[in-house]
């Protein structure tokens, strides 16, 4: 009974899939509650939110929040007008637009905020170039400084979000509108906006989320400010002196507690609020004209904010890195290519740290390939309890903030009783980074397999093919696109991950971001921004070559 | 003997009873059409014979060898059962070329010397020679369905299962095939199973069509017996037009329908004309009958103008009887 065996040994695989998740995803997350709930030897469901008040702790949480509604409304009104730009006028033909967009997304928030931080402070390159604009230096480095900063590396996100739903909802359902007499305000007002707050809605929310689990650009523009929010919190309790694992896993499971809210609120919304919005195949995309102003005031619109979300923290990276003097400034016999050299130079501790981020992101991305493909595969189309709950567990670490994952890694395992000594060692940053980035493969691979029709094995069976013939000459070589995307995107988000990397790394061990991090802080800025432009620019590349790739398999 | 035979076949998914217990054998050699109308059960039972479907009940034999027996345990898997099928949308390995597509079944098996002769060969008898080193989507149509043909017969395999190969293609494309596809089948002397929704290709191509309907075989006969002789009601509205005599009862076809009297025997019908469309080579005629009989469909040769009263007969011997 072959058929019988294969049924007991997917069972054995979901079995398998399940125990490994619950190891690896769930027990860190569990621990972290447990450890803030689980206070003076009784269970307290509200001992979290004790702790915080107790040690004034609520003003970080307070200012989660309302960093996470400014980001909102800030994103909302940089989002807002691209994405009707470029879903209703001629503009929409420069599709580079969106690739190039992608990069302030992909650019990783330490890193722009100290872009940032480089053109404004004090001395900065804005005063260089204007000195009269150091009236706005103090202007900046505040609380609207920060929304300013955030939301220019999450606005993309909730751009592409809208367009794709203006898009959708544009040409055939507006002219259907028109056609049965809808007046321009009617059809906003019935058609329009009522299609597209779902988008809007989820949009936000995952920019909510995303911002309150953010960690670097609190750690580098809010350190310096003095704005503290829940993720920084918890990052100063564990790493520096006096230690309080009860005040950081009391942080971590609120912060988690409201990530889990929001994207359980977010799924409603899209289950039940999301629209099938197939434009019909005949669908004519009707494009505004526009008057020589309209055409001007887009494309200023759209230069200010590439200027602004790539160009300034981008240019002042690149500058700091070329400067031989700082104090000399901006000049043109000022530049030099030393500190690239420096950088590069065999044996010293940048170059070591380099080739330890390379070194870890292959391992960890590989590791990570062959995991989710497991589990995507485990997954299928998601029918039975057992596809649903691996589905949801691996894709767990992307819901919930990377820190808190990473605070139970390291209660789970530097407990007393863990018999596996991987705490402090190479391994466990692996480890990390393969649970951190493991969604990325699940995802990709899981996208690829829902586009081979089951016909496709099927015929292999048929013609004599065994399962592992089918899955080895069909099914592998098919699911291959998705594989190697998976890859790419956890050896690139791998190279530059700063909080995990700061958190774990073994005492004496150092990667790209950590070694950025620590140039920034000790003032060797030209040391550090180098090493930004190598890593970010060798992934981002990498980054938009993958996405330019994949845009161009799906127009075949 | 050389048959293949279904005992008491059945298969439910949930609470829907896809197919209720059949029994079915095919003679060797032979091209034999499942028939009948979307979720008739055909595709179900085409696909427990290629062993993609595990039935609820019943047994399959392949010349005397048993491959399915829910009593004895016996499930022989979609790999060993050596059959060649043409899928619906032909299911072509999007990555492999067409010579690979072909040979996957031979490479399965470990086949290594002959290989190369035998997918040219396969090749050779679709008429694609030339094309092996193409991908599948740098071919048209017509071209994909003769590489999906040569995959299914290069194991030269005692049965070739055929599931709704044509309906992928355009219409003009699906007539020419329909002759190309038959002939194949033909000359590689295979024993074919067809599926079908469409009574054009069950007529045309089968040497025997078995018509199904929720599940059920109602009648197996070659195409004259299923058209001239229905067994049940629905067989006889399913294939071709039918005029009634009385309900379910008593049938006639439109092409026995006389405008003249020929024999005193003949039954004669008042009728008045309800629409009248050419054909080209003929009118084809509604009638709309007296005496509570509905609606006819006859054949004239000359127009007749809507609302006119005729006189219509027909000879006893066409007057056919649906019985089981």
């Amino acid at each position: 009974m072959q058929s019988s065996l294969f049924k007991n040994y997917a069972w054995l695989g979901m079995g398998l899939a399940l125990v490994l998740l619950g190891m690896l995803v769930l027990a860190p997350l569990l621990i972290v509650f447990g450890t803030s709930l689980y206070t003076d030897q009784k269970l307290d469901l509200l001992a979290p939110l004790q702790i915080i008040r107790q040690s004034e702790l609520s003003e970080v949480l307070f200012n989660s929040i309302w960093l996470g509604l400014c980001v909102i409304a800030a994103t909302t009104v940089l989002a807002f007008p691209l994405a009707w730009v470029m879903a209703k006028t001629p503009l929409r033909r420069h599709k580079w637009l969106d690739i190039v967009l992608l990069i302030p997304f992909m650019t990783p928030p330490y890193i722009g905020s100290m872009g940032w931080m480089l053109f404004m402070q004090t001395n900065g390159y804005m005063e260089q170039f204007i000195p009269a604009s150091s009236a706005l230096t103090p202007a900046f480095f505040s609380f609207g400084g920060m929304v300013a900063i955030m939301s220019l590396h999450l606005f993309p996100f909730l751009y592409l979000l809208l367009r794709n739903a203006l898009l959708q909802i544009g040409g055939s359902m507006e002219e259907a509108a028109a056609v049965h007499g809808g007046g321009f305000l009617y059809r906003l007002r019935r058609i329009v906006l009522p299609l597209l707050l779902s988008s809007y809605v989820m949009g936000s929310l995952l920019i909510f989320v995303k911002t309150i689990a953010e960690f670097g650009t609190p750690a580098t523009f809010g350190r310096k400010i003095g704005f503290y929010v829940m993720t920084s919190e918890i990052h100063k309790y564990i790493s520096s002196w006096p230690i309080d694992f009860g005040k950081a896993t009391s942080l971590a499971s609120v912060l988690l507690a409201a990530c889990l809210v929001m994207w359980y609120i977010q799924s409603t919304i899209s289950s039940r609020y999301s629209y099938r919005l197939v434009g019909g195949k005949g669908a004519i995309k009707q494009t505004a004209t526009m008057s020589r102003w309209g055409w001007a005031l887009c494309w200023m619109y759209i230069g200010v904010l590439l200027i602004a979300s790539i160009g300034i923290p981008y240019f002042s990276i690149i500058t700091a890195s070329l400067l031989k003097l700082r104090g000399v400034g901006l000049a043109w016999d000022n530049l030099t290519l030393q500190h690239y050299v420096d950088l590069l130079t065999p044996g010293s501790a940048s170059l070591e740290a380099l080739l330890n981020s390379f070194g870890l992101s292959i391992v960890a991305s590989t590791i990570a390939v062959v995991l989710g493909t497991w589990f995507a595969l485990t997954v299928q189309r998601s029918r039975t309890p057992g596809q649903k709950l691996v589905d949801l567990f691996s894709l767990l670490p992307n819901t919930v903030p990377g820190i808190v994952i990473v605070v139970g890694l390291i209660l789970l395992w530097n407990a007393k009783w863990m018999p596996i000594p991987l705490y402090n060692t190479y391994g466990m940053v692996v480890l990390t980074y393969v649970i951190l980035f493991l969604p990325y493969t699940v995802q990709y691979v899981k996208a690829s397999y829902g586009q081979i029709d089951p016909m496709l094995l099927q015929a292999g069976q048929v013609f004599g093919g065994r399962r592992l013939y089918v899955l080895r000459r069909i099914l592998l070589p098919l699911l291959l696109p998705g594989m190697l995307a998976g890859w790419m995107m956890t050896f690139t988000i791998a190279n530059r991950e700063l909080v995990a990397s700061l958190l774990v790394l073994p005492p004496s061990m150092k990667t790209s971001a950590t070694y950025i991090f620590a140039q920034f802080e000790q003032g060797e800025v030209s040391m550090g921004m180098a090493m930004a432009v190598i890593t970010v620019g060798i992934t981002t590349v990498l980054l938009l070559a993958m996405n330019v790739f994949s845009s161009q398999q799906k127009v075949e | 003997m050389g048959h293949i035979v279904m005992n008491h076949l059945e298969k439910s998914f949930g609470s829907v009873q896809a197919l209720r217990p059949s029994s079915l054998s095919i003679a060797k050699g032979s091209f034999t059409t499942l028939l009948g109308p979307s979720g008739c059960g055909k595709t179900t039972l085409l696909r427990m014979l290629a062993g993609l479907e595990t039935p609820d009940g019943g047994e399959i034999h392949v010349n005397g060898e048993c491959y399915y027996s829910k009593v004895k345990h016996v499930n022989k898997p979609a790999h060993q059962r050596k059959f060649g099928m043409v899928f619906q949308d032909f299911a072509l390995w999007p990555h492999m070329t067409v010579f690979e597509n072909v040979a996957f079944g031979l490479r399965a098996a470990g086949m290594k010397a002959g290989l190369q002769e035998a997918v040219l060969d396969a090749l050779a008898t679709v008429r694609l020679e030339g094309m092996e080193k193409r991908y599948p989507h740098q071919l048209s149509g017509g071209q994909q369905q003769r590489v999906a043909f040569a995959r299914a017969i290069v194991m030269k395999p005692q049965l070739v299962l055929f599931d709704e190969p044509l309906s992928a293609l355009d219409a003009l494309l699906r007539d020419e095939m329909r002759a190309e596809l038959l002939h194949l089948v033909k000359e590689a002397g295979v024993t074919a199973l067809y599926v079908t929704h469409d009574q054009t290709e069950a007529m045309s191509m089968s040497d025997e069509v078995v018509v199904l309907q929720g599940g059920e075989i109602l009648q197996q006969g070659t195409p004259e017996q299923i058209y001239s002789a229905p067994e049940h009601p629905f067989v006889a509205r399913f294939i071709g037009k039918s005029n009634w005599l009385m309900k379910d009862k008593w049938m006639l076809r439109p092409e026995h329908v006389r405008f003249r009297e020929a024999d005193a025997e003949d039954h004669r019908f008042e009728a008045k004309v309800r629409h009248a469309s050419y054909m080209g080579d003929r009118y084809e005629v509604e009638l709309e009958m007296q005496e509570n009989l509905g609606i006819w469909t006859a054949y004239s040769p000359s127009r007749l103008l809507v609302g006119d009263k005729v006189q219509v007969y027909a000879s006893p011997e066409h007057v056919h009887e649906v019985v089981s």
